[in-house]
């Protein structure tokens, strides 16, 4: 047993000396970038917007943070982390997205929303909630759910850098994608129900607003950038393609407060393109 | 002797072919085999009219649809042959299913076949799998992680001309795989593939020509890909011609004591202008080859090396995508790694190569009092080395970057031949590797049909 142990001991020592040889790798990776990089959906040609509402949102919270970042177009939705643009690739070399984008500005930029008082945060959670599940139902159904909408609107968004035939099936397969998360929320799929609630909304935000600058007085919040976003998609997308049409921008038309509120922050944040 | 002579030297004509046990297959079909015979000169001898005879009958049998094709002479008329080819063919449905465990993977298959579809030798044939793959051997009692993937295909396939050595085949195919044992993704790939492949009896060579088109996504990333993974997620669209040409002189493809092989392949994707010509947003130029060679050294043993190398060559001023780099290590590969253990990585994910090049040299010794069983024992030693090419265009100077180190590992096992495939038990000591290479020292098993 003893002279077990022993060859035992000397083939250990001996396979510890391998490898011989380590060396270093030929091929390193990108470094992380200097500086944060936002990842979102397409803009238009020399635009500085978005064309989707949730990298539009992001785009506008970040800006409105004050937290450094440049931003790059990407139509790969599967790139995020979640699998929906936009993600957030850090100095520190992670991928956030959704709700963690939120979490890292409220995280280094901690003044941000801080002149909000306790009611003030409550009250802009529930509006920032009532812009995600009515106007959204609203976009959804003027951009995806009218045939004549999508083919002139959304389509043409989707189908960007593509090479045929995915530029035929992905722009569908999207459609598909958000009727289902329509039908998921919604039993029936109702014009007036959705409109109405899109009305409702609006007034709500209407009033929020009233003749102030911004939603909760003069800066800027979270709930501004998830509004701002909304209501440009909505008042931008369809006054270019012809024979679209959208019911959620006529009603938006219907409160001068909103628009000239969509027009000024436009104005005053989004004049240059970051990149 | 000189009567046997003179039965086969007597001169002879093939005055009619006749097919007896034919249900499905069509006149066209036999026409093919028929025809041959009957057009033979009007006198040759008796053995040449019968070497003829029996060499289509191997044709025949060679297309699959028959259980058996014997062959008959016959002769009513002196000096006249009747050639009778007597078959039985095989059922036109064929279903299978089965199991296959590997040392780290098990599957299940599932298949139905409609052979002689039309009687002209054509094949329908669908098949579905289902795999797992683990990251740790499946008789170690530790946790492992896992990998799922599945892939459906359709496949036609049809004799050209009713030659089996000249076979169309046309596939539609779907697969799903997860890399998330060696990179932070999954791959869906959905496609079509028209193919052309002559086999050389002769030579023993293949050669296959061939379109294919697919369509891919790369998803399911999660938080902790890295960049290099990252950037190339999303839908691609891959349109190529394809080549291969292989060419197999080996006694035993599975374990060999002698013979060459040697194989190529070749990937042009098609430059076309954005929404012109037949698509794709894919690039480049592929192609590797191998070569293997394997000498006896008598009393029982032999020696075998290995050559392979590969290079994708992307048009334009793109990238390569990860989906489409090539992969180097594993127990059939460079032994002494892990499978894909070999070339760049970013963190923890393993993001393939450009350029590659491995070498391999392998000793077979047979076993006291077992010099006639299918195991030998087996020293080895194998390197290999791949890098990515990014914006480096300058071939000479990448060829040089390849060329100037190889991770390496040497060892020495078991090799055992089964009747399908070959199982390795080696235990390997890797020599020279680079910090992100992932190392298997100690006992590495394999199994599979090729090893480099």
């Amino acid at each position: 047993m003893e002279y077990l142990t022993a060859a035992q001991q000397q083939w250990t020592a001996f396979t510890a000396r391998f490898p011989l040889e380590t060396k270093e790798p030929v091929w390193t990776p990108e470094n992380v970038p200097a500086v944060s990089v936002l990842f979102v959906f397409n803009r238009a040609a020399n635009g500085t917007t978005s064309m989707e509402v949730d990298s539009l949102a992001a785009q506008a919270l970040l800006l409105f943070a004050g937290y450094p970042h440049i931003v790059k177009d990407c139509h790969e939705h599967d790139q995020s982390p979640s699998g929906q643009l936009p993600y957030l690739l850090t100095t520190k070399g992670k991928a956030l997205a959704g709700r963690e984008i939120i979490d890292e500005v409220m995280d280094q930029i901690p003044g941000f929303g801080s002149h909000l008082k306790s009611t003030e945060k409550a009250d802009s959670f529930a509006i920032s909630s009532l812009a995600e599940s009515k106007l959204h139902f609203g976009l959804l159904y003027d951009l995806w759910y009218s045939p004549q909408n999508s083919l002139k609107v959304a389509f043409p968004q989707y189908s960007h850098d593509r090479p045929w035939p995915l530029k035929e099936v992905l722009p569908r397969i999207r459609r598909w994608e958000q009727m289902d998360w329509m039908l998921k929320h919604h039993v029936t799929i109702d014009k007036e129900e959705i409109l109405d609630d899109v009305k409702v909304a609006l007034s709500a935000y209407a009033v929020q607003l009233d003749q102030k600058q911004y939603l909760f007085g003069s800066k800027p919040t979270l709930a501004d950038a998830t509004l701002f976003a909304y209501l440009h998609i909505l008042l931008s997308t369809f006054n270019t393609a012809a024979g679209s049409h959208s019911h959620a921008r006529d009603i938006i038309m219907r409160h001068d407060n909103l628009v000239q509120y969509a027009r000024r922050i436009w104005g005053s944040w989004f004049t240059e393109r970051i990149e | 002797m000189a009567a046997d002579n003179n039965v086969y030297s007597r001169p002879v004509r093939i005055s009619s072919v006749r097919f007896e046990g034919i249900k499905n297959t069509s006149e066209q079909l036999l026409a093919v085999y028929s025809a041959p015979l009957l057009d033979t000169p009007s006198k040759m001898p008796f053995g040449h009219a019968a070497m003829l005879a029996h060499s289509q009958a191997d044709t025949l049998f060679r297309l699959g649809i028959f259980k058996h094709v014997d062959v008959e002479l016959d002769s009513q008329r002196v000096g006249d042959v009747d050639v009778v080819f007597k078959v039985a063919e095989v059922s036109r449905l064929y279903a299978k299913t089965g199991t296959e465990l590997g040392n780290n993977e098990g599957s299940m298959t599932a298949a139905v076949k409609i052979r002689n579809a039309f009687g002209n030798a054509e094949s329908f044939e669908a098949n579905v799998s289902y795999g797992v793959e683990t990251d740790a051997a499946l008789y170690e009692t530790k946790p492992f992680t896992s990998q799922l993937g599945s892939s459906f295909q359709f496949l036609f396939s049809k004799p050209w001309n009713g030659n089996p050595d000249k076979m169309l085949n046309v596939n539609a195919f779907k697969q799903n795989k997860s890399m998330s044992m060696y990179s932070s993704y999954s791959e869906q790939i959905s496609g079509l593939a028209a193919k052309f492949k002559v086999l050389d009896l002769y030579l023993g060579a293949t050669h296959e020509l061939g379109y294919e088109g697919s369509w891919r996504r790369l998803f399911d990333l999660g938080s902790t890909a890295s960049w290099t993974v990252r950037k190339d997620a999303g839908h691609s669209l891959k349109s190529a011609l394809t080549y291969s040409a292989i060419l197999d002189r080996r006694d035993d493809p599975i374990l060999p004591t002698r013979g060459i092989y040697l194989r190529s392949l070749l990937f042009w994707i098609l430059v076309v202008k954005e929404g012109a010509g037949l698509g794709g947003d894919v690039r480049h130029l592929k192609g590797d080859a191998e070569g293997q060679l394997s000498l006896p050294l008598g009393g029982g043993f032999s020696i075998t090396t290995s050559l392979r190398s590969g290079i994708l060559w992307t048009l334009g001023l793109r990238q390569s995508r990860v989906n489409d780099r090539f992969h180097l290590g594993g127990p059939t590969s460079v032994r002494g790694f892990l499978q894909n253990g070999i070339g760049p990585k970013d963190g923890n994910d393993i993001v393939g190569g450009d350029m590659f090049a491995a070498a391999g040299i392998s000793l077979f010794a047979p076993l006291p009092y077992l010099a006639d069983k299918p195991i030998k024992f087996h020293f080895f030693a194998n390197a290999g080395n791949m890098i990515k090419l990014d914006d480096n265009r300058d071939i000479k100077a990448a060829s040089r970057t390849l060329l100037s180190s190889f991770s390496t590992a040497v060892g020495l096992g078991l090799a055992v031949r089964f009747s399908i495939l070959r199982l390795e038990i080696n235990y390997c000591l890797p020599v020279s590797v680079t910090r992100t290479d992932s190392v298997k020292p100690g006992l590495q098993f394999g199994v599979g049909l090729h090893f480099a």
